[in-house]
């Protein structure tokens, strides 16, 4: 069964569901957007015996706006979370996260190397150097950036794989249009800013990276340049599959279980990269 | 292979050559043939001192292979009336043992006005048989018609044309997307592709005109190569956003209104598929 609650953190109201009993797992969303995307891996990953955390980061979805307004540094998401995390007695965690959600993922691993267990990043890398932040921050103004909404449900019309069905593609895209764009272009400037490569050493738990083989958003070459940086680490491109995998993926659940689960298996030397490549 | 004439060419054909290994031997000709002894391609020490694996086979050679792969593939060699130019990019370098072909896309196929030959433009990449692009460029050529004074080849894979936005404009005026998404605009949308550009002057929905200039210029223009524009014509779905966000199109001039007329731009680029389709 699924609960949901509001967590106070320096008095204010994060929004978080949990379902599911044993190991946690925290799953963190995409930008400009909301847990709502993991509304089926919360229903079905109880099934392999975890216990599901999705929070809607600061200023999204059902959470209050963070202190000080839209927030610029994916520091402050990693922070919240570590308290969210400790306030729902999940000290030891695995995480899993998409995009800002993925790079969030990196860096939990990399600043709680005591509390996150295993940790699958998905459409991330140590630093997106494609972005510009000037041109990000001037259409903050909403008069520089105009059809927000149809650039919003065409690019990620864009940004879906080849491999999922049109009308499932126009859904998703349907679904992010439900964003405010002052809260996703912040987000991206987060994002954009966010350099881990010189902290990549500090990740000690099992680590796995997912490209999607028809993303816009990321660079396969930067992300294997991420994934050889941390021992062990293991590297999947995925035919088909777009910036979203939790959303684009049919049984992604069960995908993501299996990956867990080779997470936890002890292994006695660092294994190469593996591939699955399109 | 048989020989193929202006109307076996249709943008966005695509052919492979065979393999041609580079030796030392074909370095050391091409420098006493072209008179080229510079010491990144004659003197070992050097080449590794710049941090090469061996001596450079000039870049030239590496165009001349892609003249001599083309000979093996045997599908102009009685038809090819002259060579036209040359637009190339050396991308990284080629030393002895690299085994190379390559991979051409027919861009543009147009018949000359003498009527009996056409001009055909490729984009060519020389690739190594690891993957890696050695060099890229187009290159033109003219070739014998087979039928002379034939019909037009392929108009609507001639991009950017006025024969073309007329053929375009019919479907851009019966898209809802397209009527809806300039249901305030009034200006002109200009598509390049390559060297060819177009307008199509566009008021409240409506298209009024086509041509190449209008009396206020494009208010924006939505551009890419001529590869680019093949490639998204025959591309299994319209991911004209995820090509222009990865750099194969961009926009220039008002790209304030470019960006307003998001969906307009998509809806138009459905049209340029379906159109191209035609002539599949």
């Amino acid at each position: 069964m699924t609960e949901s609650a509001y967590v106070e953190i320096d008095g204010r109201l994060g929004f978080v569901e949990t379902a599911g009993e044993g190991h946690p797992v925290l799953c963190v969303h995409t930008a400009g957007q909301s847990g709502v995307q993991w509304r089926r891996t919360l229903r079905e990953l109880p099934r392999y015996g975890y216990r599901v955390i999705v929070p809607d980061l600061p200023g999204h979805g059902r959470s209050d706006e963070a202190a000080g307004g839209p927030v610029t540094d994916l520091g402050a998401y990693r922070d919240w979370l570590l308290r969210l995390a400790a306030e729902l007695g999940a000290d030891r965690f695995h995480v899993v996260g998409c995009s800002i959600g993925g790079k969030i993922t990196l860096d939990l691993a990399a600043s709680a190397p005591d509390r996150v267990t295993a940790a699958v990043a998905m459409a991330a890398d140590a630093r997106n150097a494609r972005w510009s932040v000037r041109s990000l921050e001037r259409s903050l103004d909403d008069v520089s950036s105009p059809s927000r909404a149809d650039r919003t449900y065409y690019g990620t019309l864009a940004a879906v794989g080849a491999a999922v069905p049109p009308e499932r593609a126009a859904e998703i895209a349907r679904m992010h249009r439900r964003e405010d764009p002052v809260i996703s272009t912040s987000d991206l400037i987060a994002w954009t800013r966010h350099d881990l490569r010189d902290r990549l050493d500090a990740i000690a738990c099992p680590l796995r990276m997912v490209a999607g083989a028809d993303d816009f958003w990321i660079d396969v070459p930067d992300v294997e340049w991420t994934a050889r940086r941390v021992p062990g680490c293991r590297l999947d491109v995925l035919p088909g599959v777009g910036h979203y995998p939790m959303e684009e993926i049919d049984d992604f659940t069960a995908v993501l279980a299996g990956w867990l689960a080779d997470l936890e298996t002890p292994r006695t030397s660092p294994c190469p990269p593996t591939w699955i490549e399109p | 292979m048989t020989a193929l004439y202006l109307e076996d060419f249709r943008p966005g054909t695509r052919f492979t050559s065979g393999v041609r290994e580079i030796t030392a031997g074909d370095i050391d000709a091409f420098t006493r043939l072209s008179g080229d002894a510079a010491a990144v391609h004659t003197d070992p020490a050097y080449a590794a001192a710049q941090g090469f694996a061996g001596p450079l086979a000039h870049g030239p050679y590496g165009v001349a292979i892609v003249f001599g792969l083309l000979h093996e593939l045997g599908i102009v060699d009685t038809t090819a009336i002259a060579l036209l130019d040359l637009n190339w990019r050396f991308r990284n370098p080629l030393v002895a043992g690299d085994a190379v072909r390559f991979e051409m896309t027919v861009t543009r196929c147009r018949r000359a006005s003498r009527g009996d030959a056409g001009v055909v433009n490729r984009h060519v990449r020389l690739v190594t048989t690891d993957g890696t692009v050695a060099s890229e460029g187009s290159t033109a050529f003219l070739v014998k018609a087979r039928d002379p004074g034939g019909p037009p080849t392929f108009p609507g894979r001639d991009f950017a044309t006025p024969a073309w936005a007329a053929l375009l404009a019919h479907r851009l005026a019966a898209n809802e997307e397209f009527r809806t998404g300039t249901a305030t605009f009034d200006g002109s949308i200009g598509f390049a592709a390559g060297p060819e550009s177009v307008q199509v002057r566009v008021y409240r929905g409506r298209v009024l005109e086509t041509g190449r200039w209008t009396p206020g210029g494009p208010t924006f223009t939505v551009s890419g190569d001529e590869l680019a524009w093949v490639e998204l014509a025959d591309a299994p779905r319209n991911d004209f956003i995820a090509r222009s966000m990865r750099g194969a199109f961009g926009a220039y001039g008002n790209t304030y209104e470019h960006l307003r007329l998001h969906k307009a731009i998509v809806a138009a680029w459905d049209c340029i598929r379906d159109l191209a389709g035609e002539d599949a």
